[in-house]
């Protein structure tokens, strides 16, 4: 099997993403599909899966050949859930994605963005730091590309800076933002498909310039 | 408004009323005693109103004080008299002037005294002073005081009974009423004429009457209690709520609500009841009474709380899913903040609760996933409360893949065809701007080449290399990033292959400068170690290959450096791997050496039909990942790291970029499938390729660069990376190339 450009994409799903932030999430990798498969090196490499969290995590869509993918119905309600999505992205990854042996050549360093509009709560809605361990645990073991983008204006750019040195704060969530974030990440994804072929081993890539709505968090 | 009315009778009427006139009483009756005495007036400066009352202080001017003295702040050790605080307390206490204990009164002395007096503000209470009379030979000592309380205390009644006159006012509009009753036995002394009437009685006629008389029957129970509540011991003012309905003479109920306040009153110990007709209760009540009937009938938890969060009626539903150990019918009257207590088995509830209550989302409780919903009750324009409601939430399906495979992914259906185009670039392969810091730019014979082959005959030895542009590049508009170069001079083949990064935006290059200094430098370097070289046995010969081949490198990153430096752009923009093997022979020895920097491989065929890998990929645990790139100062180290390879065992060796690694992973396994098809040609399509022209023999007598070409131009899913082969065999070969093993074991 080729090597597969593994895409990840993390979606806060808790009640406060309800109503138009959620739908434009959905419409959002909907288009981001669209564009992957207008792109010859993402059908050949990229695969999708998509990962919501509000009071737990799920993995509605497995790592998938983008081909065969088909865009998940995302309902939002519930805390902000984040610990858990970290650790089932842990989990995903582990599962998912091989490493390179003697034997068989690893996949390409996944790409995973994270969608959050709050700070992490635990089940009952309560601030937790469940989630510090486990990106902790991504951070060091360099499991993946994370790109955190914060929407809003209530989102904890703290926590996602603990996470994760790439993080885009998106003030304004309406419908044309998500449209260009998801823009945005059709081409880092073409991106690096293109020029995945030689990264840092710190698993670090140069990040396309952000939209205008959206801003680096330096 | 009412409130203010009321807070001025509580903290400015009832003070006044209980406390200061009988102050000002028991301080008359001090002075009486005090003027009574004329020999102890001046014994000491005791201050009559400074004793909780007269007794006391008459009590105290009987006795000596002996540490009056010590009360001076100037006999304080410490304190300063000039001390502006402590001339403050000399106000506050007793301020007649010096008089001292230890000399005898002196009467003359005092006839003139006066003193003031000034409360815990501050404030002047009191002045008094004295004027000796003589009439005849009988002296007498006249007393005067004025008494600040007396003017203030006619001016604040003054304004209570204008706050009083507009609470009557207010009430009236608002239909309060105001009773006096005693407090013990609960008799009316004083009901308005206006409920009076409501009630159908005269005011006479309500004269000593039992307030519970005129409650009705149903709300016997809770007048009762309020009544029980402010006839309980404790300190006065004791207030308690009463919520109940009034019965008229006619028998008619209608509801009212209000406080009873018990007070010490003009007539003892008297309550006072502040109530107001809610003619709108009777409808609350009925809407309640509907709710009620509603929440318990449900099976969901609900649970209804007025305004104040206080439960109203909550059901068996939100029991059992919060696992309450109170019935639902006792959870009446209690606060939302203090459901479940601290002995329940969820002593979170009242906090979950709380939060639904801000904040309905979705949560799961107890395994249970549940949707709470918050409903506000209102009647009109008056607000009731909150109806909380739990439904069991319909669980999102968990389609996360088990390990065991319980759900998997989607059957993937055939490969979507990935159609890539071939397209120019659109920039330049070298900015005009770098152009002129490139010395051998002008030599540069392919700049527009996206595939390159060259091919030379060295004593010895065949020579042929070829670069191709990945699909990816091609597609996407952009150049070749890959490059090789070789030379050979009198006594060596130098062989190099570079790969840009293809996040680096300059690194094509970056590989074609590092390739081609490194050369220059190396020929340099022969040049100049000529005669030592000559002369030199194996191992000396080894070292200073090995020397020059690290100083080259080095030297074409210092180039890098200044290029960056001139160019003005970073060092990374021009970073890529690099394979060098060097062969030196001479009429005493001859040595193969080789260096690695990055991914890609240098694999040689042994002469006995195995294959080989020399040096080590820097790779990581994910494709693509290499931990440093020429020309950093870390790569540069690295390519320090020599290696020998044993030429005189070699059939032919090859230096390749990932391009090539990549689409023959294990390259130590399949590896003898290149040289087999570069040494017959290829036929058939190696397994997991999707396509492989065929082409004749690359490594012939006459090496076959366009065979060579098209052999780089075999097609593999998700390998579109730009491909570089440079092989050196030997000529003539040694080695059947039949007798190349299929597939070498690791």
């Amino acid at each position: 099997m080729a090597r597969r450009l593994p895409i990840y994409i993390l979606a806060d799903t808790s009640g406060s993403m309800e109503g138009t932030p959620i739908e434009s999430v959905k419409q959002g990798i909907r288009s981001l599909h669209a564009n992957l498969l207008s792109d010859p090196s993402a059908i050949e490499s990229a695969y999708l899966s998509v990962i919501a969290f509000d009071d737990t995590a799920r993995q509605l869509v497995p790592l998938t050949d983008v081909s065969d993918f088909v865009a998940p119905e995302i309902d939002a309600g519930g805390v902000t859930a984040l610990g858990d999505a970290l650790r089932l992205l842990l989990e995903c990854i582990d599962r998912e994605v091989p490493r390179s042996t003697g034997q068989v050549k690893g996949d390409w360093r996944p790409l995973i963005f994270l969608l959050t509009d709050g700070a992490p709560t635990g089940s009952h809605g309560v601030p937790s730091d469940d989630w510090r361990s486990y990106a902790q645990e991504l951070k060091r073991r360099q499991l993946g590309n994370i790109i955190a983008l914060a929407c809003g204006e209530h989102a904890s750019l703290e926590t996602l800076k603990e996470i994760t040195d790439s993080v885009l704060l998106m003030r304004d969530m309406s419908p044309d933002a998500f449209s260009h974030f998801f823009k945005w990440v059709s081409y880092t994804v073409t991106e690096a498909a293109q020029g995945g072929s030689h990264e840092g081993a710190r698993g670090t890539i140069s990040l396309p310039p952000p939209p205008p709505d959206i801003v680096l968090v330096p | 408004m009412i409130q203010d009315v009321a807070h001025r009778f509580r903290f400015e009427l009832l003070p006044i009323v209980n406390t200061r006139y009988a102050k000002f009483l028991r301080t008359v009756a001090a002075l009486l005693i005090v003027s009574l005495q004329p020999s102890g007036f001046g014994a000491d400066s005791t201050d009559p109103l400074s004793a909780n009352d007269g007794a006391q202080a008459a009590a105290r001017d009987a006795t000596p004080v002996p540490h009056l003295e010590g009360n001076s702040p100037a006999s304080t050790p410490g304190i300063k008299p000039s001390d502006p605080v402590n001339r403050e307390r000399n106000n506050t206490a007793v301020d007649t002037k010096q008089m001292s204990k230890d000399r005898p009164p002196d009467r003359e002395e005092k006839l003139d005294e006066r003193a003031t007096r000034r409360d815990w503000r501050g404030l002047l209470t009191w002045l008094w002073w004295t004027v000796p009379i003589a009439v005849g030979a009988i002296g007498f000592l006249f007393i005067g005081a004025v008494f600040f309380y007396i003017l203030k205390l006619r001016r604040r009644i003054r304004f209570l009974r204008q706050d009083k006159e507009l609470f009557q006012n207010f009430g009236k509009d608002r239909t309060i009423w105001q009773i006096v009753m005693q407090r013990d036995g609960g008799s009316l002394h004083a009901v308005p004429k206006e409920l009076a009437q409501t009630l159908g009685y005269s005011p006479a006629e309500l004269e000593r009457v039992p307030f519970l008389d005129l409650v009705a029957p149903e709300s016997q129970t809770e007048a009762q209690a309020a009544l029980a509540a402010v006839t309980a011991r404790g300190r006065l003012p004791i207030d308690a709520r009463l919520t109940c309905r009034l019965r008229t003479k006619t028998g008619r109920t209608f509801p009212v609500e209000g406080i009873i306040r018990a007070r010490r009153g003009a007539s003892g110990k008297e309550a006072v009841v502040l109530l107001q007709e809610v003619p709108w209760r009777d409808e609350l009540l009925a809407v309640r009474s509907q709710l009620e009937a509603l929440v318990t009938s449900r099976e969901e938890g609900m649970l209804f709380i007025d305004e104040d969060e206080v439960v109203v009626v909550a059901n068996e539903g939100l029991a059992r899913i919060f696992k309450l150990s109170t019935a639902p019918g006792d959870l009446r009257g209690v606060p939302l903040t203090k459901i479940g207590g601290d002995n329940a088995p969820s002593p979170g509830v009242s906090h979950i609760l709380a939060e639904v209550l801000r904040n309905p989302r979705r949560f799961e409780f107890n395994g249970a996933a549940l949707l709470p919903e918050v409903v506000p009750i209102a009647h009109g324009d008056r607000a009731l409360g909150h109806l909380l409601i739990f439904r069991d939430a319909p669980k999102t399906p968990d389609v996360t893949p088990k390990p065991n495979g319980d759900v998997v992914p989607p059957t993937p259906g055939p490969a979507r065809p990935a159609v890539f185009s071939d397209n120019p670039a659109k920039e330049l392969w070298c900015p005009e701007a770098m152009q002129a810091h490139l010395p051998w730019f002008g030599e540069f014979a392919y700049l527009d080449g996206y595939s390159v082959a060259e091919a030379a005959s060295l004593p010895g030895w065949g020579l042929a290399g070829a670069t191709r542009r990945g699909r990816l590049h091609a597609h996407h508009h952009t150049h070749r990033e890959d490059a090789f170069r070789w030379d050979t001079g009198d006594h060596f083949t130098i062989a190099c292959v570079s790969d840009g990064a293809g996040s680096s935006r300059y690194s094509r290059i970056g590989s074609e400068s590092t390739c081609r200094e490194v050369i220059r430098s190396l020929r340099e370097e022969f040049q100049q170690l000529r005669s030592q070289l000559a002369a030199a046995d194996t191992t000396t010969l080894t070292n200073l290959i090995a020397g020059a081949m690290g100083k080259s490198v080095w030297q074409s990153s210092v180039f890098l450096h200044d290029l960056a430096d001139k160019a003005a752009c970073d060092i990374k923009d021009f970073r890529c791997t690099f394979l060098l093997v060097v062969h030196y022979e001479t009429p005493g020895s001859s040595i193969m050496l080789g260096s690695q920097v990055g991914d890609g491989f240098i694999q040689a065929l042994m002469s006995d039909g195995r294959t080989r890998r020399f040096g080590t990929a820097d790779s990581g645990e994910f494709s693509g990942q290499v931990s440093c790139f020429l020309p950093e100062d870390d790569a540069v180290k690295k390519a320090g790291v020599i290696f020998r390879i044993p030429h005189e065992d070699i059939e032919a060796i090859a230096l390749c970029s990932d391009g090539i690694e990549d689409a023959f992973f294990p390259i130590e396994k399949r590896a003898s499938s290149i040289f087999r098809q570069l040494y017959l040609g290829t036929g058939e399509k190696l397994s997991g390729f999707d396509d492989q022209k065929a082409h004749p023999p690359v490594l012939g007598p006459e090496p076959d660069t366009a065979a060579l070409e098209t052999w780089l131009g075999f097609e593999k899913r998700g390998e579109n990376d730009d491909r570089t082969l440079l092989a050196l065999y030997r000529h003539p070969r040694r080695l059947d190339p039949h007798s190349i093993l299929e597939e070498t074991a690791l």
